[in-house]
């Protein structure tokens, strides 16, 4: 039986390029397309990081003991933006970070990312991206095996909207110090550094394994332009898609005189903060290190 | 998919382990028959269920019929004797009517309420079904469709039912918690015949989706509100001087305690000393409420 996955996993190696381009929603339960196939290993339960799989997720809601709420936040055009909003345990007011998911939607994973947040001080704002894009209304959920496809078709334009009606539910809430950072992963990573790009206002970004606005036509001397808050990139060694482009951002994020902090992880794949059983331990190994990074760079920039 | 299958599998096994190894909590809390048991979790645990066991009192579900014909399942709990007593509605977390919420009804009992604790999410869960059938993930979700309105409407036929039965004294109180909590300031804010209402870690009404309070329909409330909240949930707590403050420009009775270190929904989640301490001394005065304006 050891042999038999041995051998598949080899086989899938082979095809993970592949699948890394054409990224799909995977059965519940596999991994993320492009993070190399070796066989799980198995994640210890650590509270101490965000949870990294399915199973640890749905586990760290359902034990959480701080308050989350389901808010539908209206968006400027009227629409309604479907979030999961979770509040930290203290007595002083906290910044707000927003999640932005990855290619998979809204699912327990991204959830228990914004429980993690609020457990390390934070109000977290995790948004349904495809509130509403569902049949009948509905978001994420509804849409089932065609989240990925659905959120393909969501352009910059419409996830910058999105992010402006969170942070703006944000800043506005008492217990808000009025600050605001964003971090997102895979799809969500791209779509931070963009947001980054897009909001004058926000004071902090961190970019899991996401490629940078206009990196793909070498245009981001114009788009990096007018961003204007930090960036924290966090990139898997073992991701070229994305990792060819981190170079090129690094010279002109330094051209324009902007901060970009960049730690590559040895041997993780793409996606591997939500796929912490992959890539023979080292996707765990960079959750581990990479989450403590993440939160001294919000504490410092959100206080 | 052969590989599919072997992978998940594995997952699943890795998860079932993991889970066992559930960590103990930081600090338990002693047996203290004064106030309302506590829970490890969202509030269908162990704990509040042999607490429910091994009540004396006489307690059990009831239906009550609103005019449009929905049932609010109740959980109703009655006091020793045969005396008559004010009733206090208990209303319940944003994680739907747990066993927890069951707990605290039998404690409003033993504190010499009728105590009815109504499903508020009856009717929401699949095929008509409630809070049980919907978990505690799925009353967050659902929970969502409670307006102020539907609220009020099904706690007003709650409140109709328990002021009809043979040993209310005619007084109605509130308490709720978290969601709860809210919900019984909006209650107060909507029945004018109401006689107490308490408010524990309760938000202040807001606007649907909007983040910002908005404190003007304290100026309808005719009942008297006891607010406690705990010291390390900022979301909340802030919002309790802001109240304070209207509620004394309108000249209404708003008494609140802010209890230091306690978190969020500290009553059910006694399983660290600052927020057992809170219950342990906000409890009492919630009954002392109740006894002056229920009587």
């Amino acid at each position: 039986m050891t042999r038999t996955v041995i051998a598949l996993g080899v086989a899938a190696l082979v095809a993970a390029p592949l699948s890394a381009q054409t990224p799909q929603a995977p059965p519940s339960g596999a991994r993320q397309g492009g993070a190399p196939q070796t066989p799980p290993i198995d994640v210890p339960w650590n509270d101490a990081i965000p949870p990294g799989t399915p199973e640890h997720a749905t586990r760290a809601l359902k034990e959480s003991s701080r308050h989350g709420e389901w808010v539908d936040i209206k968006m400027a055009d009227g629409k309604l933006l479907n979030s999961w909003v979770v509040y930290p345990e203290r007595p002083d007011k906290a910044g707000v970070v927003l999640v932005i998911f990855d290619i998979n939607g809204m699912r327990d994973l991204a959830r228990a990312m914004g429980d993690q947040l609020a457990q390390d001080g934070f109000i977290a704002i995790v948004p349904d991206f495809l509130s509403g894009m569902g049949p009948n209304g509905g978001g994420s959920e509804s849409l089932g095996t065609g989240v990925g496809q659905a959120i393909r078709t969501l352009t910059d334009a419409d996830v910058n909207a999105r992010l402006n009606a969170a942070m703006d539910y944000g800043k506005k809430l008492p217990s808000s110090n009025g600050k605001t950072g964003v971090i997102g992963f895979c799809w969500g990573g791209a779509r931070s550094f963009a947001y980054a790009a897009a909001q004058p206002n926000l004071n902090a970004a961190v970019v899991y394994y996401g490629e940078a606005p206009g990196s793909a036509d070498h245009t981001m001397e114009t788009t990096l332009a007018n961003l204007k808050a930090p960036v924290l990139g966090m990139y898997a060694g073992n991701d070229a898609r994305i990792g060819a482009t981190v170079p090129e951002t690094q010279e002109v994020m330094k051209k324009l005189g902007k901060r970009y902090d960049v730690h590559t992880f040895e041997g993780a794949g793409h996606g591997f903060m939500f796929a912490q059983a992959g890539a023979a331990g080292a996707n765990l190994k960079a959750a581990e290190q990479s989450w403590p990074m993440v939160l001294s760079f919000f504490r410092t920039e959100l206080k | 998919m052969t590989r599919v299958l072997l992978l998940t599998t594995a997952l699943c096994l890795g998860g079932t382990v993991a889970a066992q190894q559930a960590q103990a909590p930081a600090f338990t809390p002693p047996k203290n028959p004064a106030i309302p048991t506590y829970d490890t979790g969202q509030g269908n645990g162990p704990i509040p269920q042999e607490a429910l066991k091994a009540s004396p009192r006489k307690a059990g579900w009831v239906d009550v019929k609103m005019a449009d014909g929905t049932i609010i399942k109740t959980w109703m709990v009655e006091p020793a004797g045969a005396g008559k007593a004010g009733v206090v509605i208990v209303i319940h977390e944003i994680f739907g009517l747990t066993d927890w919420v069951r707990a605290v009804a039998d404690q409003v009992a033993a504190d010499g309420f009728v105590a009815l604790a109504p499903d508020l999410l009856s009717g929401m869960g699949p095929n008509g079904t409630g809070s049980a059938e919907l978990g505690t993930q799925g009353a967050t979700q659902a929970i969502r469709n409670l307006t102020v309105d539907v609220r009020n409407a099904r706690l007003d036929a709650v409140m109709d039912y328990g002021k009809k039965l043979p040993r209310s004294n005619g007084k109605t109180g509130s308490v709720g918690f978290c969601w709860g909590g809210g919900t019984s300031l909006t209650f107060a804010i909507g029945q004018p015949a109401l006689n107490a209402a308490v408010m524990y870690y309760g938000p202040a009404p807001t606007q649907p989706g909007s983040p910002t309070p908005d404190l003007s329909g304290l100026a309808s409330i005719k009942a008297p509100i006891l607010a406690l909240y705990g010291g390390s949930d900022n979301r909340v707590t802030s919002t309790a001087q802001p109240i304070a403050d209207e509620m004394k420009k309108l000249g209404k009775p708003f008494e609140f305690h802010v209890y230091d270190g306690a978190a969020h929904g500290f009553v059910r989640a006694q399983t660290t000393a600052a927020n057992y301490k809170a219950t342990a001394e906000s409890w009492p005065i919630v009954v002392a409420f109740f006894k002056d304006t229920l009587k």
